[in-house]
């Protein structure tokens, strides 16, 4: 007997031997609201359909009847682990549509902030994926580390989470001598936390166990997907935006572009390890570097920009963040906003490298590449 | 070679020693109602008024995302000018925190820097009523 179900404009036909089983939208280990649908034969994974929408605020439209400069808090709400990085592709795209020039020392203070969010995220990575394969202790130290950073964080922002701190044309506030000191501090105490970590998993069988082998993405299958950020980098694909396309002034800082051959969620997990590192290098170098001057340009209270449309992208924690902006050029308003966010391409792509493995195995490769659904819904 | 399998073996005993270590460490939780967190410099909470600076010009009730901003009539102010005092009805920012999302764009777009953010976040309250704080309720000071 074939039964057949019918939902959100999919079709799925359901065997005999099979059944049809539901995860989330509300469960531990999809990372906010994502209900997969997964058709199973016994243990073994035959089809996946995420079924999203669950989170999904407008964001896009809401954009329409705000002001420039109103739009910076939303961008901060779609993907809440790294709202730096939403800030900064869009308040890059707006100063492009503008022409604008950025003093020196805001576009370090950007990058600094940039990079400790990524800090922040990958941390948040770590605890979550531990939480996720059973190891509880990882999720502890995790959400302890990157305390710190958000710390950090809310000195210069003011917030913890959602900090609105770009402004078009530079950033908010500027921040003292001792911050730079306490933010090296930190660094350092980072960098002896993260030697636990790796002592904590690489050196762990069961982990290992766990995660080798599991989830394989293949490099051709990744970029006919659409699949970027450390995803991407974890099956040996040498592609970061930071290097491809340098924005911001990244061309000026020395860092490796971290890439894995494993293309397995291991992979996935010892890239954004790696990247830690990598970021806080890029943090060292530019307190090294940060100039004195103004922390913005001189830009007019109503943002009016003349009409075209201009699609500016930035390296987010997940992947390629990309603007899109049409302006008009009549009113203070955008005509039209289009967010190109990275999870939802991570998301699309994550049924197609995950047929015929385990249900429990599932949950790992799930976790492994690391979406926001508020970022996906939007 | 023989030792390399061994460790291979054991090696999911390796983990736990770094968890042993943090058992000698210090706790780093707090007990919130006793103990608090040390907050920094630039907290975002909540507004504060100054009324003797506020000229009333809306600058804040119109940059405000969403909408959180009212103006409240705030009866009669002296006011000083080149000639002399006269008397003028004016308008205080009152502000809906229920719908704030703290992005602090009133407090940056105030032209005479009447509004400020105090480090105070207990805001949280059984009732919708009491999330509305009026002008005169802003112009308190809390720590």
């Amino acid at each position: 007997m074939v039964l057949k179900y019918r939902f959100e404009g999919y079709e799925i036909e359901v065997k005999d031997n099979e059944i049809l089983l539901n995860l989330g939208p509300q469960h531990p280990s999809t990372h906010g609201l994502c209900r997969l649908v997964i058709k199973m034969e016994g243990e073994k994974v035959k089809e996946i359909i995420p079924v999203i929408g669950y989170l999904h605020r407008g964001v896009e439209k809401i954009c329409e009847n705000r002001s420039y400069i109103q739009i910076i808090p939303i961008t901060d709400r779609m993907d809440y682990l790294s709202s730096m990085n939403n800030n900064f592709a869009y308040v890059l795209a707006v100063e492009e549509l503008l022409g604008l020039k950025i003093p020196e020392r805001a576009e370090y203070l950007r990058v600094i902030a940039a990079e400790l969010n990524r800090i922040a995220s990958h941390l948040l990575f770590i605890a979550t994926f531990g939480m996720d394969i059973g190891s509880f202790t990882a999720f502890m130290y995790g959400f302890r580390d990157r305390e710190m950073i958000l710390d950090l964080l809310e000195e210069m922002a003011g917030a913890r989470m959602l900090y609105n701190y770009m402004r078009i044309g530079g950033v908010k506030r500027d921040v003292g001598k001792e911050f730079f000191e306490r933010c090296l501090k930190v660094l350092d105490k980072l960098e002896e936390k993260l030697k636990d970590y790796e002592r904590f998993f690489l050196e762990n069988e069961l982990f290992i166990n766990r995660t080798k082998g599991i989830g394989i993405l293949k490099p051709e299958d990744a970029i006919k997907l659409g699949v970027t950020g450390p995803n991407l980098r974890a099956s040996g694909v040498k592609y970061d935006i930071r290097r491809v396309d340098p924005y911001s002034i990244y061309d000026r800082f020395d860092f490796n572009v971290i890439t894995d051959n494993g293309c397995d969620s291991y992979a996935r997990f010892i890239v954004r390890l790696k990247e830690i590192k990598e970021s806080m290098k890029i943090v060292r170098q530019a307190i090294r570097d940060i100039p004195e001057g103004d922390i913005s340009a001189r830009v007019p209270k109503v943002i009016r920009p003349p009409e075209g449309e201009v699609y500016s992208r930035v390296e987010s924690p997940r992947g390629e963040l990309g603007v899109y902006i049409y302006s008009d050029g009549k009113s203070d308003k955008p005509y039209r906003i289009k967010f190109r966010v990275p999870s939802f391409a991570n998301l699309s792509a994550f049924p197609h490298f995950n047929k015929g493995i385990m249900l429990a195995d599932l949950i790992v490769s799930f976790a492994s590449i690391d979406i926001v659904l508020g970022d996906i819904d939007r | 070679m023989k030792l390399k399998e061994f460790m291979k073996k054991v090696s999911h005993v390796l983990p736990l020693f770094v968890t042993l270590k943090h058992l000698f460490m210090k706790p780093i939780t707090i007990q919130y109602p006793d103990e608090r967190l040390k907050l920094s410099k630039g907290t975002i909470g909540l507004h504060y008024l100054d009324t003797n600076k506020c000229i009333g010009c809306g600058t804040c009730a119109r940059i405000c995302p969403n909408k959180a901003i009212v103006l409240e009539d705030a009866g009669v102010k002296e006011i000083k000018t080149a000639r002399g005092v006269i008397r003028r009805p004016i308008k205080h920012p009152s502000i809906y925190i229920g719908r704030c999302m703290f992005c602090g764009l009133c407090v940056e777009s105030c032209p005479t820097k009447a509004l400020e953010f105090t480090t105070f976040y207990e805001i949280a309250s059984y009732e919708r009523k009491s999330l509305y704080f009026s002008y005169k309720e802003l112009a308190k000071r809390r720590e």
